[in-house]
């Protein structure tokens, strides 16, 4: 009885302390435990292990052999890609517990092979698939949105048809099949039957797939009632996992009102995808189609009720509020902003006090902002297409200036950094925008909101003024005024075609859209009136406006041929870092034939993962010769205690993937606080990353014709450098790499060279060396 | 004639001293030296062959030309090389001058000392001392005969055989100016293989300044003139070469 009663406290306190972690906070699930097997094994050791003999059988037999080893090779390495990419988790709660809903199909379907894996990939799509070797990837936007566990059974038992069946080796063998009809022929009614042809073979497939995954559910006590929301939810897949609206007011204070015209008075209704639409060239039946052979196939079986729940229906719960929470932070890294400020906002409805969700709006927020100063973003197809009340952001995104939501987003980090001051993220975010700010708004017009703020308190009218234009708003205007100008010139020629002049005419209008004063923007003069007189602002606004100035005078020093001679003498002489720690991440190397079709393109792959391996021992070693303290994140071999160090390596590959692709726009790393745990557990700031691209390609015997043509028949000897080069390949290597500060955000170009050189371990040893020295050395 | 060797070679010495130093001098003042995994000597057995082009003159047709050079890296892209040789050629001359000609047979010695530096290419591999180079050097020869093997000599229409003359005299007279400065220019590429040893191989020019001057008060004049032309003409052309070392 005790033990009952101990039970249930136990459970109690689990599922309590479950829920307690998000009302304050959150944090993001990474792998843990035992590295999976998966990770362990190297992309040629899967690849012999599936390989099949080529040798013996007819010619068409042989030729399947071929084609199925450049399938495993093309997967296994695709795989391999996936796995290493961050995007996917192991032994975290939600694949354990999908895990567990595999075991439950098991053991009534007994013929479920055992080597079936189940990963959570951080994608916020609504999305499930199979690869060949039995690895079921589930994405964050699928268990988001589904509503019980029945519904994910079914899902898991359509994935794990796929690999039972081998559909998508079949389909490869049969799109090759299918290619090699009418070959030569490039006519658009073949092309087009060549199409329908394998998209009719796609979609049997999928048919099967859903079949035996309702089979394996029926043999199971899942209910299946509510199987059908497995198809609607795909049908919805577009939209977010909940349609509440947009809350307006996280972005407005008692001061600054959003002006109602930005925001659409009606979204647009939920309708979701046409489930009667053509499938004709798709790869999966239509919605309506699955639906009806679902209906027919639980009429035939006439199952009882069945249960939602087999595992534990709070485990799912707890699964699927882990995937919601997880979701604005995979959108973000989707470069999905404007999703993950709405996600944001909804949860934060239910937990307005989490730390977590009010960091992600403010990241998705920042992210917006940047990306509104440093592009021009176009997204007036989105926001036409969007449904439901997420079309609320896009409409904001659509309708408000680059200044007015500049301001909004500063506004609202100001705000939360009062809230948390000791959250450095928020405040790295905050200071960031203010420097920004200078382009939009000029040091005299920042308070001036105030001047007429006090006039109507002191009763004393005042005549409204907008906020004058900025310097660089000026400049952009000038800009953009000589560029319409031009582009009127141009449609006014006489010679110019129509079709062009169409073009320059909507280019006219765009560029007269951004020009246009659609409305008043007084208001926003009140943005920071509040804070007049809170030196804390007063003194931020000053230091980001010099730090503006400093940051606009070394981009123009850039641009300058000193700075490019300083650069130069860099790459000749080599940089001095004087670093003693370093983490670098395994050099990512990638070998490639320049000729696609080239027969031996596939295996380069193999080799590629070889050069890997020996470029990661080269820096081991060199770096005890250069007397550098390394340490090497992400090399391809795991071992089974190697799972922090593979958290950390997703970390700061995704953090580097982000810097490198958005330099100049001086982004906080948007996993700062997680970047700077690991800058403190490896004692270091500096990062290092390095790619090594080996392109090979033959000769163009033509073109060695033409220059050897005449000289030939003069001196035939020569003719033996002709076929010589006919024969020899020739080789392209480049070497990157870059030193990141993870405090600064300042990028060091250490290497980037190519070379004609083909990628042998001498070239290699010598460079590496060289990139080590160049980190250590100081004088 | 062994000290006048010396000392020449010290005084030639002194000059490529001298230059190899100012090189190593500009080249220190450069940022750190990688060089191949820190290692920045090397020592190579480089033979190249001379392609004796006035076959009517010549015996063999190539000269090989045994060859050993030390490099050091001075620079990213930058090495400095001293080497030293020794050449061995046959060759025959036809005289036809009535008092002293006939058929002229000698086995010439050589040695060899030079200083070069050699450029490594980025784009081709990045660098010293591996990749393609081209390379720009001083060099001098001390040409000896030491051995008169054959000659038959035609005086006044009476052929005389002369098996083999004193060794001194052969030496002395068919000696022509050693320490001859010359410059050569080459491009090459040099690899690294079973981790510290070198490949090397490529082709150099080298010209010399001046022509030869005649060595009066001889017995031989005209031969050792004709023997200088010739010898000269055999060393300072194109010469392909290959080689195989170590990186120390």
């Amino acid at each position: 009885m005790k033990k009952q009663y101990y039970t249930f406290f136990a459970l109690l306190f689990g599922i309590f302390s479950a829920y307690s972690q998000y009302t304050d906070n959150y944090n993001l699930l990474t792998c843990s435990g035992k590295v999976p097997q998966d990770w362990q094994v190297s992309v040629s050791q899967k690849f012999e292990d599936k390989k099949v003999q080529k040798t013996g059988g007819s010619r068409s037999e042989r030729a399947t052999k071929a084609n199925k080893n450049i399938f495993y090779l093309e997967t296994t390495f695709s795989l391999d890609n996936m796995l290493r990419s961050g995007w996917v988790l192991y032994n975290d709660p939600i694949s354990m517990y999908l895990e567990k809903i595999k075991t439950e199909l098991q053991k009534k379907n007994p013929d479920i092979p055992k080597n079936i894996r189940i990963y959570t990939l951080r994608s916020p799509e609504v999305n499930a698939f199979a690869t060949d070797g039995g690895v079921i990837f589930v994405t964050m936007g699928l268990m988001a949105k589904v509503q019980n566990e029945a519904e994910l059974a079914l899902i898991l038992g359509h994935e794990i048809g796929h690999v039972m069946k081998q559909h998508s080796l079949n389909k490869y063998l049969e799109a090759r099949n299918i290619a090699k009809e009418n070959q030569g022929s490039f006519s658009q009614d073949i092309y087009e039957k060549k199409m329908l042809k394998y998209h009719s073979y796609a979609k049997e497939n999928e048919t099967e797939a859903d079949a035996l995954g309702l089979n394996f559910v029926l043999k199971t006590e899942y209910a299946t009632r509510s199987l059908e929301n497995v198809y609607e939810m795909l049908r919805l897949a577009n939209i977010p996992f909940a349609d509440s609206p947009f809350p307006k007011k996280m972005l407005e204070t008692d001061f600054m009102k959003i002006r109602k015209d930005i925001f659409v008075p009606k979204v647009l209704e939920i309708k979701g995808a046409n489930e009667s639409e053509s499938d004709s060239m798709s790869t999966h039946p239509n919605i309506a189609a699955r639906k009806a052979l679902l209906k027919n196939s639980l009429e035939k079986t006439k199952k009882g009720e069945g249960k939602l729940f087999l595992v534990s229906e709070q485990e799912f719960n707890a699964a699927r509020l882990q995937a919601r929470f997880e979701l604005p932070m995979a959108y973000i890294d989707s470069e999905c902003y404007e999703e993950a400020l709405y996600v944001s906002a909804h949860l934060l409805q239910k937990y307005p006090k989490n730390i977590y969700l009010k960091k992600t709006a403010a990241k998705a927020l920042y992210q917006l902002a940047k990306r509104n100063t440093y592009s021009d973003v176009d997204n007036r197809e989105e926001f036409a297409k969007t449904e439901g009340e997420l079309q609320q952001v896009y409409a904001l995104m659509q309708n408000a200036s680059k200044k007015e939501f500049h301001i909004f987003a500063t506004n609202y980090l100001w705000r939360l950094m009062q809230d948390y001051p000791q959250e450095v993220e928020i405040s790295l975010m905050c200071k960031e925008l203010m420097v920004e700010m200078k382009r939009y708004i000029s040091q005299e017009s920042f308070f001036k909101g105030f001047e007429h703020w006090q006039a109507a308190q002191d009763g004393k009218s005042e005549k409204e003024e907008a906020i004058p234009k900025s310097e660089e708003e000026i400049e952009m205007e000038k800009k953009t005024a000589e560029a319409l100008d031009k582009l009127t010139d141009l449609a006014d020629m006489k010679w110019v075609a129509d079709s062009v002049k169409k073009r320059i005419e909507a280019e006219i209008l765009k560029e007269k859209e951004k020009m246009m004063v659609k409305f008043d923007q007084s208001y926003l003069k009140y943005a920071f009136v509040e804070y007049v007189e809170d030196t804390a602002f007063i003194n931020l606004n000053q230091k980001a406006r010099q730090l503006y100035t400093e940051r606009k005078e070394y981009l123009a020093f850039a641009k300058t041929k000193k700075y490019e001679k300083k650069m130069a003498n860099y790459d000749k002489k080599g940089w001095k870092m004087g670093l003693e720690n370093v983490v670098l991440l395994a050099p990512h190397y990638w070998t490639f034939h320049k000729d696609f079709f080239n027969p031996k393109a596939n295996s380069l792959v193999l080799t590629a993962e070889k050069k890997e391996q020996s470029v990661s021992e080269m820096l081991r070693k060199h770096s005890q010769a250069v007397g550098i303290n390394l340490h090497l994140l992400g090399e391809k071999k795991l071992k089974d205690g190697d799972t922090e160090a593979f958290n950390d390596y997703v970390m700061v590959n995704r953090w580097i993937k982000e810097a490198l692709t958005k330099g100049e726009m001086n982004l906080m790393p948007m996993y700062h606080d997680e970047l700077m745990k690991i800058a403190a557990k490896y004692n270091t700031d500096q990062f290092v990353y390095t790619n090594i691209v080996s392109i090979r390609n033959s000769n163009d015997i033509l073109r060695l014709y033409y220059s050897l043509f005449v000289p030939v028949i003069f001196v035939p000897p020569l003719a033996g450098i002709l076929v010589y080069e006919q024969y020899k390949h020739h080789y392209r290597t480049t070497i990157n790499s870059y030193v990141l500060n993870a405090k600064t955000g300042d990028i060091i170009p250490l290497k980037k060279t190519t070379f004609t050189h083909k990628d042998t371990d001498d070239f290699l040893n010598a460079h590496i060396y060289d990139l080590l020295l160049q980190l250590h050395k100081n004088k | 004639m062994f000290r006048l060797f010396l000392t020449r070679t010290y005084i030639y010495m002194k000059k490529t001293t001298l230059l190899c130093l100012l090189q190593a001098a500009i080249c220190l003042l450069q940022a750190q030296v990688p060089g191949y995994i820190g290692k920045k000597f090397t020592l190579e057995y480089r033979p190249d062959l001379g392609l004796n082009y006035i076959t009517r003159t010549y015996i063999n047709p190539v000269t090989l030309r045994n060859r050993v050079d030390v490099g050091y890296t001075v620079g990213r892209a930058m090495s400095v090389h001293a080497v030293v040789d020794y050449s061995k050629e046959n060759y025959h001359f036809e005289w036809s001058e009535p008092l002293q000609g006939g058929d002229y047979y000698f086995t010439n010695h050589r040695v060899g000392l030079g200083a070069y530096a050699a450029f490594y290419s980025k784009k081709a591999f990045g660098f010293a001392p591996l990749g393609v180079y081209g390379t720009v050097g001083v060099y001098t020869l001390f040409p000896t005969t030491s051995h008169f093997r054959h000659g038959t000599l035609r005086e006044n229409q009476v052929l005389t055989e002369i098996t083999e003359l004193p060794r001194r005299q052969a030496r002395g007279e068919t000696r022509i100016m050693p320490g001859r400065m010359s410059i050569g220019i080459g491009i090459g590429k040099r690899y690294i293989f079973a981790k510290r040893m070198l490949f090397d191989y490529g082709i150099n020019y080298y010209t010399f300044f001046g022509t030869v001057k005649k060595d009066t008060g001889k017995d031989f004049d005209a031969v050792q003139i004709l023997v200088g032309q010739v010898l000269f003409k055999s060393l300072y052309k194109l010469h392909p070469y290959i080689g195989i070392g170590v990186i120390l």
